[in-house]
């Protein structure tokens, strides 16, 4: 089937070249940080993870989100997902490699991971999120690859892929519960410090995984000229506002605990994050956007006129990705580190060689979504033609 | 209300009992010695700075750059090998001293203002210092049992 990614357009491969220099300039990067460690980037003593850290969180939950595709498809029967199902797992697949790579160039020894394995440590959360994530990463490529190449020969997908398929619902939920217990169980780190951790990650995640397939599905149309459905985005967008509601209520629901009981180990973390606390106000304005994308990517989605409209829907995404990429990354981060155990207030923005690793890495990851969507649409038109 | 003056105080590692950056370390490599010492084996960290994020003390920090970069041959002590750039840096009480029966560094420049010892030791400084004298921990709610004492 792979023979599939190597026919495309002009277009294609003019996209794939872009992606290509953008891979190439953050790879130059990260051979500066092997060389110089991580002193080429903003973090320090006090903020010892964040923009790396900060994507890796943000990614887990996209890669989680394609369950909510499988859960309506294979548990309800729900068929409008059939023919972009796949699209979810590859984007799944592509994901899941991204926040792997986050974790390596975040090391400060990468070529030490392999310790993790050599010396596994069962009380360790990391050790269970690089469980997790491989084993997921595992799961979708099967998944994917296994029932494409059933509907390729147009003969439904054999049967001992469907306990896979089971598993990974329950799996895919682990990766991102798993991924909020990293933060979730840390003495002393307030703001973190509480169950509605991973609650709130799965909300956000089920808003930002399904806005993101929506926006590169209305990519595919335009592009690939080939329309994922109508009622399927619909479902999505259906889910994005469930979705989106559940993860601004969570946000209530921890600021009404800090501000309420006023203990001041809780509150000064939110005060740093929405208002800014001896003058580093810098985390605020990014955070005011986030909430205000998100209220109003809500109050637009309400309306079942306003999805119906594919650009104001694709409009309220864009917004939904705004607003949880900003919370759940470098919010949720920063203000977990700041006040420091010292009661210091820092501020954290990231260097150059940080920001171009990073977008080197997400390069990588739409350069592999391009071309399994590639693979997958190909495969799809063969059918259908 | 008397304004408190600022009091410059020693925030090293606990050494706590119950230390939540060894709980944390996905590959083993800062461990609780026997004697209740938390130590870094820094061949084997592979600098992921969960420790870090785990440490409600901020007790630890990272070699960002190479140190080595940063040493002067001539005052090098050559009893104690250099470090890396990449991995996670704590107070270790001196390990490799009390190791040849002598006691931290900085007991011993700071004679009579800070005493070291073992606590389970009824007999030992420590333990004699802490019977005399009213004393605190640091952030005695999180559970993590430091064994540092701030005396009063
Ligand atoms: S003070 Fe921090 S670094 Fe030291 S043992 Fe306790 S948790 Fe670990
Ligand atoms: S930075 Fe090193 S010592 Fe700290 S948790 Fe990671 S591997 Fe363990």
């Amino acid at each position: 089937m792979l023979e599939k990614a190597i026919k495309g357009s002009a277009l294609y491969w003019i996209w794939l070249l872009v992606l290509l220099a953008v891979i190439g300039v953050g790879f130059g990067a990260y051979l500066q940080q092997l060389d110089q460690g991580l002193s080429v980037t903003a973090l320090d003593r006090d903020i010892s993870w964040g923009l790396y850290i900060a994507q890796l969180t943000f990614l887990v939950g996209v890669a989680a989100s394609a369950v909510m595709m499988v859960i309506p498809m294979y548990l309800h029967n729900h068929k409008a997902f059939a023919r972009m199902l796949i699209l979810g797992e590859f984007m799944a697949v592509a994901t899941i490699i991204m926040c792997l790579l986050f974790v390596v160039v975040d090391l400060g020894q990468p070529q030490r991971l392999w310790n993790v394995v050599l010396y596994p440590t069962p009380s360790s959360v990391l050790f269970w999120d690089m469980v997790v994530l491989n084993g997921y990463l595992f799961l979708n490529i099967l998944i994917g690859w296994v029932t494409l190449q059933a509907e390729r020969k147009r003969v439904g997908p054999p049967r001992w892929i469907k306990p896979f398929i089971y598993i990974s619902i329950p799996w895919a939920i682990s990766i991102h519960t798993v991924t909020a217990f990293l933060y979730a169980g840390l003495p002393g780190r307030d703001f973190w410090l509480t169950a509605s951790m991973a609650p709130s990650f799965l909300a956000s995640a089920f808003a930002a995984g399904p806005a993101l397939l929506i926006l590169l599905a209305f990519a595919v149309k335009i592009f690939a000229i080939w329309d994922p459905g109508r009622e399927a985005i619909q479902s999505l967008a259906k889910i994005v506002t469930y979705a989106l509601a559940a993860y601004l209520f969570l946000i209530g629901c921890k600021i009404f605990t800090a501000a309420y009981s006023m203990v001041p180990d809780k509150l000064a973390h939110w005060e740093y994050l929405y208002f800014g606390l001896e003058g580093h106000t810098m985390l605020s304005v990014f955070m005011w956007v986030s909430t205000l994308a998100g209220v109003s990517a809500l109050l637009i989605l309400l309306f079942p006129k306003n999805r119906q409209a594919d650009n104001i829907l694709a409009f309220a995404c864009v917004l939904v990705l705004i607003s949880t990429w900003i919370e759940k990354g470098m919010g949720l981060i920063t203000a977990g580190f700041v006040p420091t155990p010292m009661k210091e207030v820092l501020t954290y923005a990231p260097t150059g060689p940080e920001i171009l690793i990073t977008l080197g890495i997400y390069g990588l990851g739409f350069l592999i979504i391009t071309v399994l969507w590639k693979v997958g649409i190909g495969v799809r038109r063969e059918i259908e033609a | 209300m008397e304004e408190k003056a600022k009091l410059s105080l020693l925030t090293l590692c606990n050494h706590c009992d119950n230390p939540p950056c060894v709980r944390v370390c996905p590959t083993q490599a800062t461990f609780s010695r026997d004697d209740g010492i938390v130590l870094m084996d820094f061949h084997r960290c592979i600098g992921c700075r969960f420790c870090m994020a785990g440490c409600p003390y901020g007790a630890r920090s990272f070699n960002y750059h190479n140190p080595r970069n940063f040493l002067n041959e001539d005052e090098l002590s050559h009893d104690f090998p250099t470090r890396e750039k990449g991995v996670v840096e704590k107070c270790e009480f001196c390990a490799h001293l009390l190791d040849q029966g002598e006691r931290p560094a900085c007991v011993e420049a700071a004679e009579g203002v800070l005493y070291f010892g073992d606590l389970n030791d009824p007999e030992s400084e420590v333990r004699k210092v802490l019977r005399d004298r009213y004393s605190l921990v640091r952030k005695p709610k999180l559970g993590t049992e430091p064994q540092v004492y701030y005396l009063i």
